[in-house]
């Protein structure tokens, strides 16, 4: 299918789910910053849109990076709640990356009752140093490990079950990634008062010396590769939800300036609005352009993907996050006052985008990579010549 | 053979982008690197002492698979080091 047939697809399939149990109560879970109940999440399952993503061999829907990208993309368009397709998204992410252990007792403890929706999974990762001087750690005890320390922003972590940490062995230097699961003694999981997606239950996760039995771990040495495998294939599937919603606030602006008139005309009829349409249909026309390009690539539909560090999928992350917060600054100059009244959504939806500066490797850093991979990719091919 | 790296990894090589060593092999100057920057070590190599996967090797622009440490090398030679790190 392309991706025009499998968007319309999408939308018919999880519309009347989204409009009838994520919208409702958007708003109110942006202000008291808590996150979807399970019972609304389980709805995502019967709609069979929360196992989408998710591996075929466990009950999943086994779609394909480009498949799951636009699908997200779509509850991006769907959704007013930005946090919805981030959740959605991390919870199929980290199902994929334990089945990708190949072993069929974490399948069985773990991804089959992720895909029925009966269990949750979180990325741990940051904890505020860079990996290779992570303070948070493990350390052998007999067979077990015992894990210290703090993860400081866990996506998903309020309403998380289990989180794939990543500690650093005392001595070596090295990271491993442990299972810890919300209910091991010692871990404590405390909301995170953030600006946007508000709704994503981000929080930190606190370690005080808690065991993890051998069988739990998922990655014995060389995390840091773990890691940035698994950010490498996460970061334009985190930002399609973006994308969705930046077209959704395009056409909210047109619709209400169709229906304004100043001095006897139409807004939409004066030629710096139309314009501003431009510039704004361009923005995103080329962040789409780039991000299916990129989802075509993880899935296989086109060459090129790099397991560890894909510029492409850099670059669409980068272009969605810069041309979400643009695209939403120009919603708030065309709507005037309208725009600025918080039944809009428009300041939610900046503080949503913004949430994508830092999220699944941050816009400067990116920037530094995409900068260096070029220049390295010029002298490469300069030396070809 | 030379060095160059780039990034995340310039502080573990004290910001010098360019290192050379006399060795017959990528795998020998790798340990002169190494014995000249030991916190090399834990950054370059996992614990058993296979080379971290997200480092990307490229001798005089192809990129290395990491089984390909072995390769003869000569004065003229280059293995650049890219390493891109991103936060989750």
């Amino acid at each position: 299918m392309d991706a025009e047939a499998i968007a319309k697809h999408a939308r018919a399939r999880f519309a009347a789910y989204v409009n009838e149990h994520v919208n409702p109560g958007s708003d109110e879970r942006d202000r008291a910053g808590t996150t979807f109940s399970r019972e609304m999440l389980r709805e995502a399952a019967r709609a069979g849109l929360w196992g989408l993503g998710m591996p075929k061999a466990c009950g999943g829907g086994g779609a394909n990076a480009f498949e799951w990208g636009i699908a997200l993309e779509q509850l991006g368009y769907l959704a007013d709640d930005g946090s919805f397709p981030l959740v959605v998204s991390i919870r199929a992410a980290i199902a994929n990356a334990i089945h990708n252990a190949g072993r069929a007792d974490l399948d069985e403890r773990y991804v089959q009752p992720m895909v029925r929706c009966e269990l949750f999974g979180s990325f741990a990762y940051s904890d505020g140093a860079d990996p290779f001087a992570f303070n948070s750690h493990a350390e052998r005890d007999g067979k077990d490990w015992i894990a210290h320390g703090e993860k400081l922003l866990v996506t998903g972590g309020a309403s998380a079950d289990v989180f794939m940490t990543y500690l650093r062995l005392q001595g070596s230097g090295d990271l491993i990634v442990l299972l810890i699961e919300a209910n091991d003694p010692g871990v404590s999981v405390t909301p995170v008062d953030v600006t946007g997606l508000r709704a994503a239950g981000l929080s930190s996760l606190k370690l005080d010396g808690v065991r993890i039995p051998a069988e739990r771990v998922l990655c014995d040495e060389d995390g840091v590769s773990h890691a940035q495998r698994f950010l490498n294939e996460r970061r334009t599937l985190l930002a399609c939800g973006a994308l969705g919603r930046m077209q959704a606030v395009f056409e909210m602006c047109i619709d209400s300036l169709d229906q304004t008139v100043r001095y006897g005309k139409q807004l939409v009829e004066m030629q710096n609005v139309q314009a501003t349409f431009g510039r704004m249909y361009a923005g995103i026309e080329s962040a789409r352009a780039l991000t299916h390009f990129s989802l075509r690539r993880q899935a296989g539909l086109a060459p090129g993907f790099d397991p560890m560090f894909d510029p492409i999928g850099a670059a669409a992350k980068y272009t969605i996050s810069e041309r979400a917060i643009e695209i939403s600054t120009r919603a708030f100059r065309l709507l005037g006052g309208k725009g600025y009244v918080r039944d809009q959504r428009i300041e939610r939806y900046v503080r949503d985008f913004y949430g994508l500066l830092a999220g699944g490797g941050s816009q400067d850093v990116l920037e530094v990579d995409l900068g260096i991979d070029a220049i390295s990719h010029y002298h490469r091919m300069k030396q070809a010549r | 053979m030379k060095f160059r790296f780039s990034g995340t990894l310039m502080r573990f090589v004290e910001f010098e982008r360019e290192q050379e060593f006399a060795a017959a092999t990528i795998r020998e100057a790798i340990d002169g690197l190494v014995a000249k920057h030991p916190q090399l070590q834990n950054v370059l190599f996992t614990a058993s002492g296979s080379l971290r996967q997200t480092h990307r090797l490229f001798l005089n622009g192809d990129q290395l698979g990491n089984d390909e440490l072995a390769r003869a090398v000569g004065e003229q030679d280059v293995v650049e080091v890219l390493t891109a790190i991103a936060g989750g």
